[in-house]
């Protein structure tokens, strides 16, 4: 039988290119010792275009998964998936200190990890797919200045991508204490550069306040801020052309008629991707508001939708909004906005650094 | 009016030969979905038999038979869609051969479909598995290979199906 399967002649190398462009980035990998040209593959940037373009049809997106961060462990990263707990993937990432606070942001196949207090630990970026990581220069221009780094800063990064250019960009935002006042300066990088570079905000009073990374869809990134150091808002950051937006923050006027404080919002309000749009979440109230807006785009405004907790046992699907709390990094949360329910599961174990749902397996160059 | 019904009743064929000898005969405006075949008739190549010198008999009679479901007006998006199911769940080698056609053929539908059946058929197999199936010797050096192999240990991990199909 296996005699009479046998070909007469080999596969062609361009037939095996058109396969493997279709295969997901583990087995490529796997794939790289059958020969030379298929471990060629891998490195060729038209290739690479191919197999992105097939991206959509490999994805995934009823999987959401967990960045989970371990400690005392040989690999002090893994993945799981959510209803699993089976480790998805493990790595190494070389000087990433489980003591620090390391934060999380994805956007288009890749994560950025850093921590908010240090800003001499470089940003790394990686790829979960290929495990390639990299880490980002560190802001010399800042953190070189005397003294800077004794003084009270926080810095916050974001994923974010730019689909006309092809490029991850990552917009780091410093809040510092200039000695009188709270200031902010923002710096991109973009994948495949060497180096920062500040950009002029032109909403200048704007101070973020998120304690994980900021919330990519399609070309933006969102996250909350302050604004003249009062009022809460969501700010829209555009990945192309630079420019900052203030949503119409309504939203937060809560519908039980509480005021809401903004440090109330920064312990319990969470940003999440669901179906494609920005929403905010209350973890502790269970409200949700989805940003919707008209077809003509003139218009935007928050449908709210109010939980119930719910003990049934939860089903996964890809319309589900997973969250962890920030200040007790075991916990999950789980929101059905179709049935309305959410519920909450404990993970003892893991230290969640951050959720994201796996939307693109590529080849991507760090 | 006239000329219109006539565009319709009259229909062109074109016969193409197998590398086994065979030949068949095919409605022109079905066999044009091929890209080769279309620029041979464009070039006025197609009065005589169109020689396919590469495609076997029987890799040709599952391409006509892929031209004339995708080609037929009277096939619904689900019909299509449950023959193609069908249609790529034949052996990876008939795949593979008909693959190779629709790469010489010029079908950019039909080799899509199959490029992205084998490699969900083979996805998770053995390096060992995927030479067999492809008829190719690896070119590395055992050192070379290991070398390889080491970068990136979790590749291999999950199941690994060592069969041929």
């Amino acid at each position: 039988m296996e005699i009479a399967q046998r070909r007469k002649c080999s596969i062609p190398d361009e037939i095996i290119f058109e396969i493997f462009s279709w295969l997901p980035v583990k087995f490529l990998m796997r794939f790289k010792c059958v020969s030379k040209f298929c471990n060629s593959l891998i490195s060729n940037p038209y290739f690479r275009e191919i197999h992105q373009s097939h991206s959509v049809y490999r994805r995934h997106d009823k999987i959401t998964k967990f960045l989970v961060f371990s400690e005392g462990d040989q690999e002090n990263l893994y993945t799981k998936e959510l209803g699993q707990t089976t480790k998805a993937s493990r790595f190494r990432v070389e000087k990433l200190d489980s003591a620090s606070s390391t934060k999380s942001t994805y956007a288009k196949g890749l994560l950025c990890l850093w921590d908010p207090e240090n800003l001499i630990q470089q940003a790394i970026i990686l790829n979960p797919s290929t495990r390639e990581t990299r880490f980002l220069p560190y802001l010399s221009s800042v953190v070189d200045q005397e003294n800077f780094v004794n003084r009270d800063y926080r810095c916050y990064c974001s994923l974010g991508f730019d689909s006309y250019k092809r490029r991850h960009k990552i917009l780091m935002t410093l809040v510092y204490d200039d000695g009188q006042n709270k200031s902010t300066r923002n710096w991109i990088f973009t994948l495949g550069d060497e180096s920062w570079r500040e950009i002029k905000s032109n909403i200048p009073y704007i101070m973020p306040v998120f304690l994980g990374g900021g919330v990519h869809i399609d070309g933006i990134i969102y996250f909350f801020s302050r604004y003249h150091n009062s009022t809460f808002c969501i700010v829209a950051f555009n990945v192309r052309t630079e420019i900052f937006r203030i949503i119409s923050s309504l939203w937060y006027d809560h519908p039980c008629g509480i005021h809401v404080h903004w440090a109330y919002c920064y312990m319990h309000y969470h940003l999440v991707k669901y179906e494609g749009k920005i929403a905010a979440v209350d973890s502790k109230s269970a409200h949700v508001w989805i940003l919707q807006s008209r077809p003509d785009k003139t218009e935007e405004y928050w449908v709210h939708k109010k939980l119930v907790l719910e003990n049934e046992k939860f089903r996964i699907n890809g319309e589900n909004i997973v969250l962890f709390d920030m200040f007790k990094p075991s916990l999950i949360l789980l929101c059905d906005l179709k049935k309305k329910w959410w519920r909450t599961i404990d993970r003892e174990k893991d230290k969640i650094i951050g959720v994201y749902s796996c939307d693109e397996d590529s080849l991507y160059s760090l | 009016m006239a000329e219109a019904s006539s565009s319709i009743t009259e229909k062109f064929f074109l016969t193409l030969k197998s590398s086994d000898g065979d030949e068949f005969v095919l409605e022109e405006s079905i066999a044009i979905q091929s890209i080769t075949i279309k620029n041979m008739v464009e070039d006025g190549c197609s009065s005589s038999v169109i020689p396919l010198s590469k495609v076997d008999t029987e890799t040709l009679i599952k391409v006509i038979e892929y031209m004339k479901m995708h080609s037929s007006t009277s096939s619904n998006e689900e019909e299509i869609e449950n023959f193609d199911k069908k249609f790529v769940s034949n052996s990876i080698n008939t795949i593979l051969n008909i693959l190779e056609a629709a790469n010489f053929l010029d079908i950019n539908n039909l080799l899509e479909l199959c490029a992205e059946a084998v490699a969900n058929r083979i996805k998770n197999k053995t390096p060992e598995a995927v030479r067999k199936i492809f008829n190719i010797t690896s070119d590395f050096t055992p050192e070379e290979e290991a070398e390889i192999r080491n970068e990136t240990p979790w590749a291999f991990e999950g199941n690994l199906d060592h069969s041929l199909d």
